[in-house]
This record gives structure tokens, C-alpha cells and sequence, in this order.
């Protein structure tokens, strides 16, 4: 049993395969957004995140998506853990324009738009986006006025393209490096170390990412809110308990 | 909401090799390049990471692919078994369409790169 505070954990995790969009719906069916969700649930179960909401296919909209990110936000309390994942194609920031958003099944949510919902987070809680699509790491460039401590993992980097196959190979890796088989890998001590690991024998057309929105944030466990760190200071594995 | 505006350029060629039997190519790259092989189930890593430089590398016949962000020259031993063709994939409603063999995967994003790196072949 463990003695660490109780925190909320919640993740949403989103596979828009199908674009219906009149700019987007002769975009090829994504690939690998099934598997990528079924591997990112796997992961935030390990990492003790309990409820999971997962929005495919037809509840890939802009509406629904919205709505899951903001019901998720007003349930995160203090050191909560939001994890939010994406799995599709994605715009490339247009300058004067935009900057860049995923697309989902009935349109785009900008990046701009994420970070002003993930906006009402607690500060003292933690977010972590994943995203696999390509310029992934785009989204970094919106999220340093969200007042929670925020960790990007990006399948590459804002100015790099990932392919289409059925499964990521990114999401495999990190899934890998962090929880294989369910349990808690205890080399994975940092997100820094995590970066390490992903970027290692990638070609430089396509180099996984992780950012930060604050400079310590790359030292933390990945997927633990700071104060649950210190709480679990030493003892980094029970930690993954949760 | 604050934002910056990013200026690295999005620079890729993607670069198909068709190999009709067994054959040996010479790569000469100027990043860490990456081989793929088509299969069956999806696509598999063809031996190490090229590093910058030439490499010699063997292939056995099937269709294989690789991009890079610099500039790329290709040296074949035998022309009539290895075809080589670059694939565009930048435009979604222009699918990348390889002359023969088997279809290479195209990009998750909506852009053309900025700049397209140059191949030649010898």
C-alpha cells in the first residue's frame, strides 16, 4: 500500500483517423491511432492514472475533444496529473496566421486553443502532452503561459515530418523506456534521461522531443506531479505505484 | 496567448531506391540517415544509421526508402537493377505516387517542405 497524497490522474487521449473536414477529407486514413491509444493507456494505467478517456474514430470532433479537455481540467486539483495524447495529422503554423494545430475529424484545434484550456489547470499540477503527428514539437511554442508545469514528448521536432504506418515507433519507444510490460522502468528517472533514450539512433530528418515550460522540469520523474516527488524523494519506483 | 514564430526550416527529401536484384550502392549523405525497407506488415530499419559520408551499402531486391534534410548523392554499380526516384509527400491531396514496387508511407502534416534537398545520381 502506499503512503504517498492522494492525487487525481486523469488522461484523454485522442485518435483522429478519419478526417471529414472539407479541407482535410481526401487526407490519408492515419495509420496508427489505434495502436498509439492502446499503448498510451497501457502507459498511464502503469503510471497509476485511473481514468481514461479515449476519443476515436467519429468522437475525434473538435466539439468532443474540447469537451473532454475541459471536463478533465476542472477535475485536476492541486499536484493532479493530466496526461493528454494525440494521434493524427496536424497543420504546420502559418506565420501571421497560426500557430499550428491537430486535426481532428470536423476540423483543426489550434495549439493556441489547447494551451488556453489547458490554461485552468492548477499550477501545482502537471501536464504532459503527447503528441504523435507530425511538427509535433509545435505545440511548445504555445504552452509557456499554462501555470502548471508542462512536459511536451514529441515524436519530432516543429520543423520535421513523421511518416504514416501503422504503428508509431516513437509511442513504441516511449512505452518502452517507461512502463515495459506495466511496470515502471527504474532507469527512467528523468525526463532528461527519457529524451536521451528516445533521440538515440534517430535520423536527423525525424528526432523525437521533449520540451518543458519550466527550465527544472526536464529533472522530474516522468509522469509524477512535482510534490509527489517530494514526497517519494529516494524512492522513485514506489512512486509508480500510484 | 504568447507564441513565437518558429524560423528552422522544414527541409526534407525522401528518396525510394527499387531494387530488382541484389546490389551494391554507394550513399553519400551529410546528415545521419536512416534506411527503410518495405514489408509486408509495414516498413523495417535496413541496417545501421548511415553517418555522414559515403557508404557502401548492399541491398537485397525489394523496395526501399529513405529521407534526409541535406543534399544526397547515389552511386549504383548497376543501373538496370536498382531504380531510384525521389517521392514527394508534402501534399496531401497529391498522394505520393513511386513509379513501381510497393507504396511508401507519406507524412502526417499538411506542408511541402521549404526546401527540397537535391539527388543525384550516378
Amino acid at each position: 500500500m502506499s503512503d504517498l497524497p492522494a492525487r487525481t490522474a486523469i488522461a484523454v487521449h485522442v485518435g483522429a483517423g478519419v478526417l471529414e473536414s472539407a479541407e482535410h477529407a481526401r487526407w490519408a486514413k492515419v495509420l496508427s491511432c489505434r495502436d498509439t491509444v492502446e499503448r498510451l493507456t497501457r502507459l498511464c494505467r502503469a503510471a497509476g492514472v485511473r481514468s481514461q478517456d479515449r476519443l476515436l474514430g467519429p468522437d475525434a470532433t473538435v466539439g468532443r475533444v474540447r469537451e473532454a479537455i475541459t471536463d478533465a481540467v476542472s477535475r485536476i486539483g492541486p499536484d493532479g496529473l493530466f496526461v493528454l495524447t494525440f494521434s493524427g495529422h496536424s497543420e504546420r503554423a502559418v506565420p501571421g496566421e497560426h500557430l499550428g494545430g491537430w486535426c481532428l475529424r470536423d476540423g483543426v484545434l489550434r495549439h493556441t486553443q489547447i494551451a488556453e484550456l489547458l490554461a485552468a489547470v492548477s499550477s501545482s499540477a502537471h501536464i504532459v502532452v503527447i503528441a504523435e503527428t507530425c511538427y509535433a514539437a509545435a505545440f511548445a511554442n504555445v504552452f509557456a503561459a499554462v501555470p502548471a508545469t508542462t512536459v511536451l514528448l514529441a515524436a519530432c521536432a516543429e520543423n520535421q515530418a513523421t511518416l504514416n504506418l501503422p504503428q508509431s515507433e516513437f509511442v513504441a519507444a516511449l512505452e518502452r523506456l517507461t512502463f515495459p510490460d506495466g511496470s515502471a522502468n527504474p532507469q527512467c528517472v528523468s525526463y532528461a534521461w527519457l529524451r536521451r533514450e528516445l533521440r538515440k539512433d534517430t535520423p536527423d530528418v525525424e528526432r523525437p522531443d521533449i520540451r518543458a515550460n519550466r527550465p527544472n522540469a526536464l529533472r522530474q520523474h516522468p509522469f509524477q506531479s512535482p510534490s509527489a516527488q517530494v514526497a517519494t524523494r529516494g524512492r522513485p519506483h514506489v512512486a509508480m505505484r500510484l | 496567448m504568447p507564441g513565437r514564430w518558429t524560423n528552422a526550416a522544414y527541409t526534407c527529401l525522401m528518396v525510394a531506391l527499387y531494387v530488382a536484384e541484389p546490389s551494391q550502392v554507394q550513399l553519400t549523405v551529410q546528415d545521419r540517415v536512416r534506411i527503410d525497407r518495405v514489408t509486408a506488415s509495414g516498413v523495417e530499419q535496413h541496417g545501421e544509421l548511415l553517418q555522414p559520408g559515403t557508404t557502401s551499402v548492399h541491398l537485397a531486391e525489394g523496395t526501399y526508402y529513405f529521407r534526409t534534410t541535406q543534399d544526397v548523392q547515389v552511386q549504383l554499380a548497376d543501373n538496370a537493377a536498382v531504380q531510384v526516384a525521389t517521392v514527394s509527400g508534402g501534399d496531401k491531396d497529391d498522394p505520393p505516387r513511386p513509379p513501381v514496387g510497393a507504396a511508401l508511407p507519406a507524412a502526417l502534416g499538411d506542408a511541402p517542405p521549404d526546401r527540397v534537398p537535391t539527388l543525384t545520381v550516378r
